[in-house]
């Protein structure tokens, strides 16, 4: 090996040395040197990626792993978890809800188009399991619907068709507002407003007239049914 | 061993497993995110899914890997479509986290901002192998390379911090 291939090799694995790089480094006092700078670069570089943590990251409450669904099992933890669950969300650091919204668009741009074709019946169904809500799928056209994780809850998350494009639905039956909040941020206009239980919120690019964002919430909370 | 018996196992495996990770997970994100609440929620969302699927995971040993693939998909699917969105090379002392940057230690500022200037294809796989102890057969899996391109960027990621850490040439 000559000195380029020593040090492109140690360059690329600092600790990686065979018995033909420690060979020539007893004899060349030039790699050497440069190798003595590469380990201390390394023990730099090492210090300088182990940037202070504030407090770890708390781990995820302790539901039971959906790989072994035992239905009586799972009951049987249900009211732990619940507890544990709680104490986990309260201390669970909030952002705004608009913000969380807004930083949850970017999850499913393709869900976001212009179509006519409706979600089924089926992806509907999914995505309101659990949720207490049902909707009238016909008025509002729907035409995409998931339930999505969004501040740890599951809630549906659907884009309906309106004649200014797609736009958002998210129905927040936990998140509570004491009244409208409009908002105007990261790219898009949006507007929450308390439901029957927790909130509606509707999302729409930065542009789009208020007024097509109202008709859109005031159809959708029509096509909506909360379970007392 | 009743079903109970075993999630109460299963989740002391997951603590013992996964929790002395976190830090470092964290900090592998940090450096693909290059923000604080970025990285985590990226964390945060991570573990959960790491929580639900752990009935997948067999050998302690290979945690630390399979962590990194889930937080880095997690990041992917969230957040890099925005990032490639926004991100631009004049940007980046505004958007830089105020905890990559000054600290007392002079030198180390230096490289992490030289570390910052990095190109992400450069920058990841040197944080995997130098923060994760990453083989570079490991960094070629995580990142779907070859082993020669992984070794690549790693020489180029060191030339390239060499450089500006002191100016001169990057030839080695």
């Amino acid at each position: 090996m000559n000195c380029l291939d020593v040090r492109r090799a140690l360059g690329a694995e600092p600790a990686r040395r065979g018995p033909e790089i420690e060979a020539h480094l007893g004899s060349c006092a030039a790699c050497a040197r440069h190798t003595a700078e590469l380990a201390r670069l390394d023990g730099v570089i090492l210090r300088a990626l182990r940037v202070p943590v504030r407090s770890p990251v708390p781990l995820p409450a302790a539901a039971a792993p959906p790989t072994r669904p035992r239905l009586w099992a799972m009951a049987a933890g249900l009211a732990a978890t619940a507890v544990l669950a709680a104490v986990v969300w309260s201390a669970y650091p909030r952002e705004a809800l608009a913000a969380s919204l807004v930083g949850h668009m970017s999850h499913e741009p393709e869900s976001r188009v212009r179509t006519d074709v409706p979600a089924t019946p089926a992806a509907l169904t999914a995505a309101l399991a659990g949720s207490g809500v049902s909707i009238d799928p016909a008025a509002p056209r729907v035409s995409y619907a998931m339930s999505c994780l969004f501040r740890l809850r599951h809630v549906p998350h659907l884009v309906v068709q309106s004649d200014s494009g797609p736009m958002t639905v998210m129905v927040l039956t936990r998140e509570h507002v004491s009244g409208r909040e409009d908002f105007d941020e990261g790219g898009y206009r949006g507007v929450i407003v308390p439901a029957r239980h927790g909130s509606l919120a509707v999302l729409a690019p930065t542009g789009t007239p208020a007024a097509s964002v109202d008709d859109t919430l005031a159809r959708v909370t029509a096509a909506l049914h909360y379970a007392d | 061993m009743s079903v109970s018996e075993t999630s109460t196992a299963a989740r002391a495996r997951f603590e013992t497993v996964c929790g002395p990770l976190r830090a470092d997970l964290y900090r592998y994100v940090l450096w693909l995110a290059r923000d604080r609440a970025i990285a985590e929620d990226v964390v945060q969302d991570a573990l959960l899914r790491a929580w639900r699927a752990f009935g997948s995971l067999d050998e302690a040993t290979s945690a630390k890997a399979w962590l990194c693939t889930i937080a880095r998909r997690e990041y992917a699917r969230r957040f890099e479509r925005r990032r490639l969105e926004v991100v631009d090379v004049a940007d980046l002392e505004a958007l830089e986290d105020p905890a990559l940057a000054g600290e007392d230690d002079a030198e180390l500022a230096d490289v992490r901002a030289a570390m910052w200037a990095l190109e992400q294809d450069y920058r990841e796989p040197l944080v995997l192998q130098v923060l994760m102890g990453f083989t570079t057969e490991e960094i070629a899996t995580e990142l779907g390379l070859t082993p020669g391109a992984v070794l690549t960027r790693l020489f180029r990621a060191r030339q390239k911090l060499r450089a500006a850490l002191t100016g001169g040439s990057d030839e080695p």
